[in-house]
């Protein structure tokens, strides 16, 4: 059925296009104007209108996931009958709740970042669960025997190529991430701190080696995204010479550094802490090859996921509730510690201000993508109020005079006047995810693309506007009507179709056995498990 | 199938065609009161399908063995705690302390991967095995460590306080067994421990969260709980990324309502709050509850293991066996998919519970 989005506020940036116009769409993809009359039309004057958003980091399903889910019951109790008493009781908690949101603020595909290899199945199962959006993961690689084992024997980059290939192809990824580097190993050895350049006991391997080969071997088996990084010393003061060095051992070929913000302290004042945010976003502007994502914090209780463990595990001292699980694996394993980021706490204002800096003061809006690094810096369903914030340095000040000036005096943040216009947005949020992920049909509307379109009435409350999405067609479906999900519908997983060497998995297979004494098979993520015939999309490699 | 194939729906008792038996189900779930969704004995599919129905029918549902999943799962919720995958323990662990005499029994390979030495420990040689009140069930070539009269509570209570350097007040042999064993643990690099859930008992299960805290002070430990029924272990994954819940959940005001002591199937039973119990039994291992003379919808693959025979039985296939499926593997620590070795047309749970949810939606079933 032919139909038409007619006399709304386009803005395309793939296209450069920002202005009023139609949108066609047909079968669930867009078109070009077409040469007949369309069946149907629907009148979204006064709206504006993008391709569906794409959040490329957001830990939405997985063992881990569901871990915060068991350690949590307070946060989330009865979320559907007191809303507002309850404490993640926003978020829901649940796979269906997570669709339903992110639907409804016009997102259409969202990245789950962080899955151990071993538990591909059990993230596939939970990520076919969540309706109406498409999703893909990441499979985390780097603290694990077989690899750290491959680097150590100096394999070789064809090796190392055929293990990201066979990792990619068994857990049915979109790409690979590693969390720093080394260091989940190295904790099991009882070291308590790890940088670059520290070496993991047993295997005489250094984190900068595990990043250096992991980098070149995703480029090698044909991934679109580059590596994505969780760097070291997430957290701690003065770590923004970590995220320098992390930058700079890139060596001017791609990487994605996850929840940069997490990375952007200095040792500045009395308390030892500032933010080094305008500096490290320097950094960023000079290195166009690197992107990364923020992780802003927003002020209220969370729970912090991570397969960061030797950082989750020295955390557990900040736990509110004083609780937290550390759940060792294979891999890297992870750790769920609840936090509470506080307005009237000056390292928390400080965090808030430096993501906020990082969004300003990173030049191109397509190097820098929007995350909360959900729910580690603040669950989901505050991206309103962030791009409201992004979008306003009037509304900045007036959270600005709401928090302890010790810590404002430590950022740039009151003076950076900069305001986001609605394209840098949709640059951000649009355009940029779908380039780095390789996904020439998503991110835009021009002829060709999928058929996910956002429709937002046009407020000057811009919280108000993104929080409830007039419209969102998926794949050419009405899935949202007046900011509430009207359809039941399932999107699919993205996964990359990538090459498994017979050899690797054999080899891989005979690995498992005998230092783990595990059947690796039983990783498999087979179609007939999933709960729909059609759970997945594969994404052709890199050519 | 035939009817006389004994295999065949019942209502009553009575042989009866498919969708009549579905038909005489979907009235009773509409009639009842305060329906109950246990056994759960399941694949992944299953436990969707009778979190989905349970959703519509207003019902509590919980797990058969909900009771071993809540002792670990409200010492997490309490105070958090440690714990590591088999794969890794085999692996890396230098030192592994058991506890109790079921705990190797059950889980099946342990013994033998106890028994070789970890491959990625970071000192090369055996592994340590110390095994605290094995009674009857001794651990070939393990220490052992005896503590008459202890209970589990108390021992790892114990054990907890003398690791931390506090004094306390028991006979003198009891306090060098225990100092001998705390020594032991804390001269581990990687130390993991065994336990049964059930045997230690929920407060048991957070003294040794709290003993596994003060030793990862000094060096590095991790604990691995027996999983005694992986249908149990599977239901609560599905039951968490569906409701937020591990399990003991009810839908009665349309939102899941999460509380372990008021949802626990047993009572439901016991004080009459159910008024009707709906049974998915495919691996045999029972409903867990008492006898009662409520109602009851049973789907299981064959009616004999059945104490009371229900008002409604609905056969259904064995996942792995008759169909695919997706279970918890206890030997990999997460879901695996199965394949079916002897595919047959007998339907899955997941099958059946969704033509009952459907059922339930067109009588308008749905909580009020």
């Amino acid at each position: 059925m032919l139909t038409r989005l007619q006399g709304g506020r386009v803005i395309d940036p793939t296209r450069g296009l920002d202005g009023r116009g139609d949108v066609y769409f047909d079968d669930g993809r867009i078109l070009a104007t077409p040469s007949r009359a369309p069946d149907v039309t629907i009148d979204v004057s006064g709206c504006i209108v993008m391709a569906g958003a794409l959040d490329i980091h957001s830990h939405i399903a997985g063992a881990n996931v569901s871990t915060a889910r068991l350690l949590l019951p307070e946060a989330h109790r009865a979320h559907m009958t007191r809303p507002e008493t309850t404490w993640l009781g926003e978020i829901g908690f649940s796979a269906a709740e997570t669709g339903r949101l992110y639907a409804e603020m016009g997102f259409t595909f969202v990245v789950e970042p962080a899955i151990s290899p071993q538990q591909a199945l059990h993230a596939h199962l939970e990520l076919a669960d969540i309706p109406v959006i498409d999703k893909g993961l990441l499979a985390v690689l780097g603290n694990d025997d077989f690899t750290l084992g491959l680097i150590r024997d100096g394999a070789g980059r064809a090796a190392l190529a055929d293990v990201v290939g066979a990792t990619l192809a068994q857990s049915r990824a979109l790409g690979i991430k590693v969390i720093n580097a080394g260091a989940a190993a190295a904790f099991k050895y009882n070291l308590r701190g790890f940088s670059l350049d520290d070496v993991v006991p047993h295997y005489g391997v250094s984190s900068r080696a595990i990043l250096e080969a992991l980098q070149q071997a995703v480029l090698d088996a044909g991934a679109h995204h580059p590596l994505h990084v969780h760097a070291n010393n997430l957290g701690l003061a003065g770590n923004v010479e970590t995220a320098k060095a992390t930058i700079a051992a890139a060596r001017g070929m791609p990487m994605h550094l996850a929840h940069i913000q997490f990375y952007a302290y200095g040792r500045e004042g009395a308390r030892g802490f500032s933010s080094a945010a305008a500096e490290l976003a320097e950094v960023i502007n000079a290195h166009p090859h690197v992107s990364v994502d923020v992780g802003q914090v927003m002020f209220q209780p969370t729970v912090t996921i991570s397969s960061d463990i030797m950082r989750q595990f020295n955390g557990l001292g900040e736990a509110r509730p004083r609780k937290g699980i550390i759940q060792e694996g294979e891999g890297n394993g992870g750790g769920v510690v609840p936090l509470v980021y506080a307005r009237d706490n000056f390292f928390n204002a400080l965090q808030w201000a430096a993501g906020l800096e990082l969004f300003l003061g990173i030049s191109n809006p397509a190097q820098v993508f929007f995350t909360t690094d959900h729910p580690n810096g603040a669950p989901f369903t505050t991206y309103p109020t962030l791009m409201a914030l992004l979008m306003s340095a009037d509304l900045r000040d007036e959270w600005c005079a709401g928090l302890p000036a010790e810590a404002l005096a430590l950022t740039h943040l009151p003076s950076m006047r900069r305001e986001y216009s609605l394209n840098e947005l949709a640059i951000m949020t649009r355009s940029a995810p779908a380039t780095l992920f390789g996904m020439r049909d998503r991110g835009h509307l021009g002829a060709g693309a999928r058929a996910d379109v956002a429709v937002y009435a046009d407020q000057n409350d811009r919280a108000a506007m993104f929080a409830k999405a007039r419209l969102v067609i998926k794949n050419g479906v009405t899935v949202v009507r007046d900011g509430k999900v009207c359809a039941d519908y399932f999107g699919r997983t993205l996964a990359l179709a990538a090459r498994a060497d017979a050899a690797m998995l054999r080899r891989l297979e005979a690995h498992s056995q005998t230092v783990h004494g595990i059947n690796c098979a039983g990783f498999d993520v087979p179609t007939f498990a999933m709960p729909q015939a059609h759970a997945f999309e594969d994404v052709a490699c890199r050519s | 199938m035939t009817a006389e194939s004994g295999n065949s729906a019942r209502i009553d008792g009575q042989a009866a065609a498919l969708p009549e038996a579905m038909g005489r189900a979907a009235e009773l779930l509409a009639s009842s009161r305060q329906p109950l969704v246990t056994g759960l004995s399941t694949d992944v599919a299953g436990a969707r399908a009778a979190l989905a129905l349970a959703a519509v029918t207003g019902s509590v549902i919980d797990h058969a063995g909900g009771e071993a999943t809540m002792c670990l799962a409200r010492p997490l919720q309490d105070g958090g705690g440690f714990v590591v995958t088999p794969g890794e323990m085999r692996a890396r662990a230098d030192s592994v302390l058991v506890i109790g005499p079921s705990a190797l029994h059950l889980m099946p390979g342990m013994a033998e991967a106890l028994a070789a030495a970890p491959p990625l420990a970071l000192v090369a040689g055996p592994r340590r095995v110390l095994q605290i009140n094995a009674g009857a069930g001794p651990l070939a070539g393990a220490e052992l460590a005896e503590f008459p009269g202890l209970s589990p509570l108390a021992l790892v209570s114990l054990m907890g306080a003398r690791a931390r350097g506090h004094h306390v007040n028991v006979a003198a042999t009891t306090l060098t067994e225990t100092d001998r064993v705390v020594a032991w643990l804390a001269a581990a690099h990687y130390g993991v421990i065994i336990f049964n859930p059930l045997e230690l008992g929920a407060p048991g299960v957070e003294a040794l969260f709290r003993l596994a805290t003060q030793l990862n002070r000094a060096t590095r430990f991790s604990t691995l709980p027996l999983v005694l029924s992986a249908s149990a272990e599977t239901f609560k994954t599905v039951c968490l990324w569906t409701t937020g819940f591990p399990g003991r959940v009810n839908f009665a005001t349309g939102a899941p309502a999460y509380d372990p002591e008021l949802f626990d199937p047993k009572r439901m039973v016991a004080s009459g709050e159910a008024d009707l119990v709906l049974g998915i039994d495919s691996f045999g291992e029972g409903l867990g509850v008492p006898d009662h003379t409520m109602a009851q919808i049973l789907l299981a693959p064959s009616l004999s293991g059945a104490a009371k025979p229900p008002d409604v039985f609905i056969p259904i296939g064995e996942p792995g066996r008759d169909h695919a499926g997706v279970m918890f593997d206890p030997a990999i620590g997460t879901l695996r998919a199965m394949p079916a070795l002897a595919p047959s047309p007998r339907p899955s749970a997941a099958a059946m519970l969704e033509t009952l949810r459907a059922l339930a939606l067109r009588k308008g079933g749905a909580p009020c």
